[in-house]
């Protein structure tokens, strides 16, 4: 079976780079909405995921997925905690962490799309 | 195009141009869905929900749907692309439908957590005081900041299409799963496939459980892909005698893992990493779930298929630390009511079941669709299962691990919902071994294709009833909601604002600035205790106890509510309205066609 492997680091840090402009730019849209969407419950995992290696679209979508959505709770559940809730704060966080896994990724050379 | 797995695959063009063409079905099929329901009015939806105002097209469109993903894996080379490919389209026309069809987004609960989410983006902060949602927030938190940084007004920009975005969610992790239990490709697909067209039970709307079971799900696949061997005892480890018998029992009636994929030590430790902080992730969004979690990897654990054997043993400590330190103070005050639950196992099938099988005679038929589809999507799974002994194959033990959510009827009621969530806890299981049952085989094509492709639309036909059989009441109409905005501006803050039943879309906002109250809460203890009730003067006295202003809001579903789901013991919508409207106490300040305001007389 063929398997296509996207180029997650590069997709997380585009996504990365258009909700901060889009955010930047203001306003509210339904693309706009759909990035932020996107952003939040696929990128942070995907660039964590491709660090661990692992065979299959399925699998490394599910690991994606989960750490994403359990990275997002965490992280703004933290900041409400502790008193220093934003929206802002939370983007900066995990693309912070979205950015700083996608380079370990490009530096070590990773798995590279096929 | 990709083959399925395990199937032999020839890549000659013909056979290219023969999926190309296939996968246009889905495609169409789904643009000719939505075409048809940009036709269907809200007020058209009658207590049958929403099938009582679809246009007849739908149903043919559903039919082809499930005929064309029957021929997908009934193919001689089934491709894996094109089975994806009818997923995706039924993920969207099932889950979409919804949204398509609403002026507004639907279903009063979503309304409320959008609020609940308002006030973390408002205020920064939870208030632990408020209620449960305050006290789980972890999905709040996280919806708030999607809505802030997506520039949304308010956080109900997020939940029209919530539906379809979470299923995509579960998708990856259920393929993982079904591959977990079979290598049968067609039978993967085919499990997955059933799970999207019996996920009736409406928990993936903008809620906390919506994302707990996208966790779940995560959870399960990792542990059933990567930890999936007996776990290793140590030197000295000398197990409990019920869970050596348990593991030996396991043993014999395990298969290898199917998936046994070998791990080096640091991606062991990563996916372990990653189990831990979705575990972590799910205990602090909702209440339910980490139970679910707990009971499914100690019944993995305890039949030796699962090697993470401290990880029930986690859960259970992260659940502890958050109910004692993070949530303690509101469950002390439940505490009580909690554990008078445990162990009612009659009095909690009865509210799960039992009592809901009650309304108009049209919405009793759903409430039987629904048990019908339940009952038989069960049946289909332990026949599945027994066809694996048919075949030689010894049981699998996730056949076992299928029963572990049972186990929490013993433990809670869950508002009368357990049932309810026990079946979308084991329906992954559920699917998959009906899947294998109903799956095209390879040697009769044509034969197994057509039982398919028979199975998928008497499944659909039934989730059609029992997924949107209360629609009538969950959408609401912009009139609606204009009255619920009129309310916002003529009640000034700290008033007290009561509807008949908990059926409005209020508290989209303004969570904490008004003292809510549904009357269907309150007044069943009132009739019981004085017997017949003069609502206006009830209603007042209610009011009156809280102190401040009082206004009652009246709106199209929350009448309809009671006609759809029976009249209850104090009365209904309509009788209250009818009273407030004939007393002097109460004057009509603001009406439309979809709704009105009543205020009390000399609240201060």
């Amino acid at each position: 079976m063929s398997t296509i492997r996207l180029p997650w680091p590069a997709i997380s840090v585009a996504s990365t780079a258009a909700v901060a402009a889009a955010a930047a730019t203001g306003g509210s849209s339904t693309v706009r909405t759909l990035l932020v969407v996107w952003f939040l419950l696929t990128c942070p995992g995907m660039a964590f995921v491709r660090l661990v290696d692992l065979d299959g679209v399925f699998e490394e979508a599910s690991v994606g997925i989960g750490l994403s959505l359990a990275i997002n709770l965490v992280v703004a559940l933290l900041l409400v905690y502790v008193g220093a809730w934003s929206a802002g704060a939370v983007f900066g966080i995990v693309a912070a962490m979205t950015l700083g896994a996608a380079l370990i990724t490009l530096v070590h050379g990773g798995s590279q799309p096929t | 195009m990709t083959g399925l797995r395990g199937v032999a695959v020839t890549a000659p063009r013909r056979r290219d141009l023969t999926t190309a063409a296939h996968a246009a079905i889905p495609i169409v099929a789904a643009i000719a869905w939505f075409i048809a329901l940009a036709r269907v009015e809200t007020r058209d939806v009658g207590d049958l929900g929403l099938v009582s105002a679809l246009p007849v097209e739908v149903f043919l469109v559903l039919g082809i749907a499930a005929a064309s993903f029957a021929g997908a894996v009934a193919a001689r080379e089934p491709s894996e692309r094109l089975a994806l490919l009818h997923v995706l389209a039924l993920i969207a026309m099932l889950y979409g439908a919804t949204g398509a069809v609403a002026e507004v987004p639907s279903f009063h609960v979503t309304w409320r957590h959008a609020g609940v989410a308002e006030y973390i983006a408002e205020h920064g902060s939870v208030d632990r005081a408020i209620d449960a949602y305050f006290n789980w927030p972890g999905f709040f938190a996280l919806a708030a900041s999607a809505s802030e940084l997506a520039g949304l007004d308010n956080p109900v920009g997020l939940a029209r299409y919530a539906p379809v975005v979470f299923n995509l969610l579960y998708l990856p992790p259920l393929v993982v799963i079904a591959r977990s239990v079979t290598r049968d490709e067609r039978a993967v697909w085919t499990g997955v496939w059933i799970f999207f067209a019996t996920n009736w039970v409406g928990q993936d709307y903008f809620a906390p459980q919506a994302a707990a079971y996208a966790l779940y799900l995560v959870l399960l696949a990792l542990l059933l892909t990567w930890f999936a061997g007996p776990p290793r005892p140590g030197p000295r480890t000398r197990m409990p005698l019920l869970v050596r018998i348990a593991r030996a029992f396991g043993h014999r009636l395990a298969v290898a893992p199917l998936r046994d994929a070998p791990l080096r030590a640091r991606q062991r430790i990563a996916l372990a990493g990653a189990c831990a902080i979705v575990a972590v992730a799910t205990v602090v969004t909702h209440q339910l779930t980490p139970f679910a979690m707990l009971v499914v990897v100690a019944a993995m654990v305890i039949v030796g298929r699962c090697s993470l054997s401290g990880l029930p043993l986690f859960i259970l400590v992260a659940v502890g630390g958050w109910v004692t330190f993070a949530a303690g103070p509101f469950l002390a005050g439940h505490i009580e009511a909690l554990k008078g639950e445990i162990g009612q196992v009659g009095s909690t099938l009865s509210a799960s079941v039992g009592d809901r099988v009650r309304g108009s005679g049209e919405h009793t038929a759903v409430v039987y669709v629904r048990i019908a589809l339940a009952v038989f999507v069960w049946a289909l799974a332990i026949a599945g299962a027994v066809s694996l002994l048919r075949r030689r194959t010894r049981w699998p033990t996730l056949a076992l691990i299928l029963l572990a959510p049972l186990t929490l009827v013993v433990l809670q009621g869950y508002g009368g919902e357990i049932v309810l969530r026990v079946y979308m806890f084991a329906l992954p299981f559920a699917a998959v071994f009906a899947g294998i049952l109903i799956a095209p085989s390879q040697r009769r094509v044509w034969l197994s294709g057509l039982v398919a492709a028979a199975a998928a639309t008497l499944l659909l036909a039934g989730f059609l009833f029992a997924r949107y059989g209360n629609e009538r009441i969950n959408l609401f109409t912009r009139d609606e909601l204009a009255v619920v905005d009129r309310l916002y501006g003529l009640a000034p803050e700290g008033s007290v604002l009561v509807s008949a039943n908990p059926n409005v879309p209020w508290q989209g906002r303004h969570y904490a600035d008004y003292d809510y109250l549904a009357l269907s809460r309150r007044l069943p203890d009132l009739v019981e205790e004085k017997g017949r009730l003069d609502l206006a003067d009830e209603t007042a006295w209610l009011i009156e106890q809280k102190g401040g202003r009082g206004f009652v809001l009246f709106t199209r579903s929350s009448r309809a509510y009671d006609e759809l789901l029976g009249e209850q013991s104090w009365g209904s919508a309509a009788k209250l309205e009818r009273a407030l409207a004939a007393s002097s106490r109460f004057r009509r300040i603001h009406a439309n066609a979809d709704g009105a305001i009543y205020e009390l007389r000399g609240g201060t």
